[in-house]
């Protein structure tokens, strides 16, 4: 498959460039969506849509060193790779800088084409017929149990793809791979006031790693009914545990400080972040990134520190579509496991948390949509409402566990996370589903 | 809806129509086939989108991409509401005849004529025209505020980044029901803004951005000279503005700044998908009414010369003006054909689709309040107390509880009926409903924005453009961003 790529990478050398790089994808995917009947109490309605696709990209350095970009959006053939050409020529021209100074567009010679201990390709993706699809994730809605009609199913979605990314550059590299993806994804709206309408959604490389039983519990939790918390003690530093899917919704909300260089926040705080791009079966993961070099883990922070950055020829570039350039930008987020239980300590633990809503901002906030208040170990009562606010250096620097177990999720992008304990917090006040406050 | 034809390839520039390349029986009879039994309906979209974007970074760099892709989708709507749908790259006479089978209908076959080879996707002119419009915002920009050099502006840790993209698409759409419609549509579009980011603080960004139908007219509508003011002008009053009231107060929202709250807060609740499941607040008060009998808002894409503009929708109906809110009463949704069949009535001609990879939507497209009376000089003398907003950023709506809440990018204080003082960046929260309720006062000076807006949706990307006459509004939270 990276034949056909070298092939227009010789021919865009041939007619002057004095580098080239083409990433040409095609893919297959179908979505099944459950959603409500028409009439109340009818059977759910199916939509399933499939799609195929395919592209190519060409990166040139023309014979002035300018740099071009050009895409087309058809299946390949001779017309296609005269047309890129001519596109990536006209794209050069706008380029004013040209000269040798700049990086290389991809890694020297080298040939990739195994990865079987990446566990990115599932041959299952796409076998079952629809219909089963359909049945199986009704079977897992149900299986999941309700939460006394609180809230109803808007949507239930599950998408499957499978895509074969090949890429080729002027400088030897060579490189190619086929890789699935899953997502599923379950839209909840509530059915008597105080419920919250959430989305949870989970993704995977193969349908076997995509928990959807979890999927619909957790979200099932989200959901649910509010139960408002006593106004705890103002004086009283509360320990307060997150399982891993609050713990994910925080890791979500701090990925930019993590990513951006933002030193000053980190001091004091315990946690280990990483970026790894190959971790067996995750969505971020491949045997190459975006621009041909090689995937591996970059610790960004550690020791109370920002200790590493995304790079260009580090492995970090994310390549989504052929119609995008390659872009900095995290393949997948991890707090990386210590070696002691979260759970350690939970005697002293006055708060578990299973949900958070966090916003960032100058001021943080921190609000609990689902957690109990505890002592000794045992639950005494809810804990939903309540709210941190204040500094974000203040929040991370009270990080004192971290859990042995990483759970996997999909906050906006695939993250993963064990359980967190954080000391020393002082809950602000108690805010009802409705939001009206009260001060503690 | 009767059988017709609203393709007309004399519309479409030469080079561009799909008709004039595919056979149109052929498309009449591949949509007829994915509709083989009772009740079903069926539709062929197909498109052809080129694609070209400039960019520029003062002190970075500047860049180019050109791309273009063509592509074929098929669909059918089962009577009970189910939909089978299945897309392909390419748009070849017999890639098109086989989508049916796909579907698990009967195919269609061709003769089988070679695909035409795919032009240069860009005209390499458009992108020459909209390269040589950012530098001249650039020029300009460092002109108005007094800088020789790009240099001094990088010494100071200020960056002005600009960019501009052409998207033009062809797209034809075939139904079981016999229709068959053409269309070219052309948007082009820039932003340009001056950001410094200084440590501990949150960046702080002025952007100026509009559009138009193709790079002449982005030229002509928004000169270079008057973009670079305006940028320059907003930039110095940073310096100048004072902290925001916080609190509830009366809002005064500048025509055609305050759109995209009715857009979010109200457009997106009487969307047919979110309105007939229970998602939306306002659409549970169909045929109430939610604000005063000034009040009216409408989706119109019949518009000419705007973002949403079109002849008709991307499901082949016909183009029309909904009215949603009419004199203060919820009036009605939008609606494409799979929310009609929910809802037991016709489409509203409100389907879009990003691309043929993805199902149509009902969506807003050129979405705004109507004029009423009030002069707006005596909508601003009437409040005492309150913000005037000249600029409302992103922001965030519930359409199940209308909670919303947007950042206000430009706005002044208002003090015994006069504009006072700019004021810095804040943050502007309420619900939709009792906003509504809210509204004092409509003005009769509708503007549109500067047409360069995008809604998001179900990881579909649309243009769209909002409008509204100047507004009063009481009782709105207002906070420091």
């Amino acid at each position: 498959m990276s034949r056909e790529s070298g092939d227009l990478v010789q021919a865009a050398l041939a007619a002057g460039a004095l580098e080239a790089e083409v990433f040409w994808k095609r893919g297959r995917g179908r979505r099944v969506v459950l959603e409500p009947g028409l009439q109340p109490g009818s059977a759910p309605v199916l939509t399933v849509s499939t799609s195929e696709e395919e592209g190519t990209a060409i990166r040139v350095a023309d014979g002035l060193g300018r740099r071009g970009f050009a895409w087309i959006g058809l299946p390949r053939g001779e017309s296609v790779g005269a047309s890129l050409l001519e596109a990536a020529w006209a794209s050069a021209r706008h380029d004013p800088e040209g000269g040798s100074k700049r990086p290389p567009l991809g890694p020297g010679p080298r040939t990739i084409e195994e990865h079987k201990d990446l566990r990115i390709h599932d041959p299952e993706c796409m076998a079952l017929p629809p219909e089963k699809v359909a049945a199986l994730l009704l079977e897992a809605a149900a299986g999941a149990g309700g939460d006394g009609g609180s809230v109803v199913i808007d949507h239930l979605a599950l998408s499957e793809v499978e895509m074969t990314i090949a890429l080729a550059n002027s400088r030897g590299f060579r490189g190619s791979y086929t890789k699935s993806l899953v997502h599923l994804s379950l839209a909840l709206v509530p059915a008597e006031a105080g419920a919250a309408a959430v989305v949870e959604e989970r993704s995977a490389c193969r349908l076997a790693d995509l928990d959807a039983r979890g999927c619909i519990r957790e979200a099932l939790l989200r959901a649910g009914p509010s139960r408002t918390a006593q106004a705890p003690d103002a004086d009283c530093a509360m320990p307060l545990l997150l399982t891993p899917r609050a713990a994910a919704s925080f890791l979500a909300a701090i990925a930019p400080w993590a990513v951006s260089g933002e030193t000053g926040i980190w001091k004091g705080c315990a946690l280990v972040i990483a970026d790894d791009a190959t971790l067996p079966g995750r969505p971020g993961t491949a045997p190459f990134d975006g621009a041909g070099y090689d995937t591996r883990r970059t610790v960004l922070v550690k020791d109370g520190a920002l200790v590493g950055r995304l790079s260009g020829e580090g492995g970090n570039l994310v390549r989504p579509s052929y119609r995008d350039l390659p872009r900095l930008e995290p393949a997948g987020l991890v707090i990386l496991p210590a070696g002691g239980k979260e759970r350690g300590g939970l005697e002293d633990l006055a708060l578990s948390v299973q949900i958070v809503e966090v916003v960032p901002g100058p001021t943080w906030s921190l609000r609990v949509r689902r957690g109990d208040l505890l002592r000794g170990g045992v639950t005494i009562g809810p804990a939903d409402g309540l709210v941190w606010e204040g500094p974000l250096s203040t929040l991370l620097r009270g990080v004192s566990a971290v859990g042995a177990d990483v759970e996997f999720y999909h906050c906006g992008a695939p993250v993963g996370t064990p359980g967190l304990r954080i000391d020393g917090l002082r809950p602000l006040r108690v805010e009802s589903p409705g939001r009206s406050s009260q001060r503690v | 809806m009767s059988i017709q034809d609203r393709s007309d390839p004399r519309r479409s520039p030469p080079g561009r129509s799909l008709l004039a390349r595919l056979d149109p029986v052929l498309l009449r009879q591949t949509a007829a086939a994915l509709a083989s039994r009772p009740g079903e309906y069926g539709d062929l979209f197909v498109e052809e989108v080129r694609h070209g974007e400039v960019s520029r970074h003062t002190g970075r760099s500047r860049q180019a991409v050109v791309g273009g892709w063509a592509g074929v989708a098929a669909r059918r709507i089962e009577p009970r509401g189910g939909v089978r749908h299945c897309s392909a790259a390419g748009c070849d006479e017999q890639a098109i005849g086989a989508l049916p089978r796909r579907l698990g209908g009967e195919g269609v076959s061709r003769g089988g004529a070679a695909p035409e080879p795919w032009s240069l996707p860009c005209d390499p002119h458009l992108l020459d025209s909209l390269a040589g419009f950012l530098e001249e915002v650039e020029t300009e920009t460092l002109r108005a505020l007094g800088d020789a050099a790009a240099s001094s502006l990088l010494d100071a840790g200020v960056s002005f980044s600009a960019r501009a993209q052409i998207r033009s698409q062809t797209v034809a759409v075939a139904t079981s029901e016999g229709d068959l419609a053409e269309e070219v549509r052309d948007w082009s579009a820039f932003s340009a803004a001056l950001a410094v980011h200084r440590r501990g603080d949150q960046p702080l960004e002025i952007a100026q951005a509009g559009g138009a139908r193709d790079p002449d007219r982005l030229r002509a509508l928004h000169p270079a000279a008057d973009v670079a003011r305006r940028l320059a002008d907003a930039w110095r009053e940073t310096s100048i503005a004072a902290a925001p009231p916080s609190g509830e107060t009366s809002v005064i929202l500048a025509p055609g700044a305050g759109g995209i709250l009715f857009h979010e807060a109200c457009g997106h609740a009487l969307e047919g998908d979110r309105a007939l499941r229970d998602r939306s607040a306002l659409a549970a008060l169909v045929g109430e009414m939610v604000g005063p009998p000034e009040l009216t808002l409408v989706d119109d894409p019949t518009l000419d010369g705007l973002p949403g503009s079109r002849r008709f929708d991307d499901e082949g109906w016909p183009a029309s003006r909904t009215t949603l809110i009419e004199r203060g009463r919820v009036a009605g949704l939008l609606l494409d054909r799979a929310t009609a069949l929910r809802a037991g009535t016709a489409p509203t001609g409100s389907a879009r689709r990003e691309s043929y990879r993805d199902l149509p939507l009902p969506r807003m497209t050129n979405t705004f309040v109507t004029e009423a009376t009030r002069d707006p000089a005596e909508i601003v003398a009437s409040v005492g107390k309150g913000i005037y907003v000249e600029e409302l950023g992103a922001g965030r709506v519930d359409t199940a509880t209308a909670d919303f809440t947007f950042r206000v990018r430009r706005a002044s204080l208002v003090a015994g009926g006069r504009r006072v003082a700019p004021l810095r960046a804040c943050i502007v929260s309420g619900n939709g409903l009792r906003a509504l309720a809210g509204i004092r006062m409509i003005g009769s000076d509708l503007k549109f924005d500067a047409g360069a807006g995008q809604c998001g949706k179900e990881g579909q990307t649309a243009r769209t453009s909002v409008g509204q006459p100047t507004i009063l509004i009481d009782g709105l939270r207002v906070r420091p961003a």
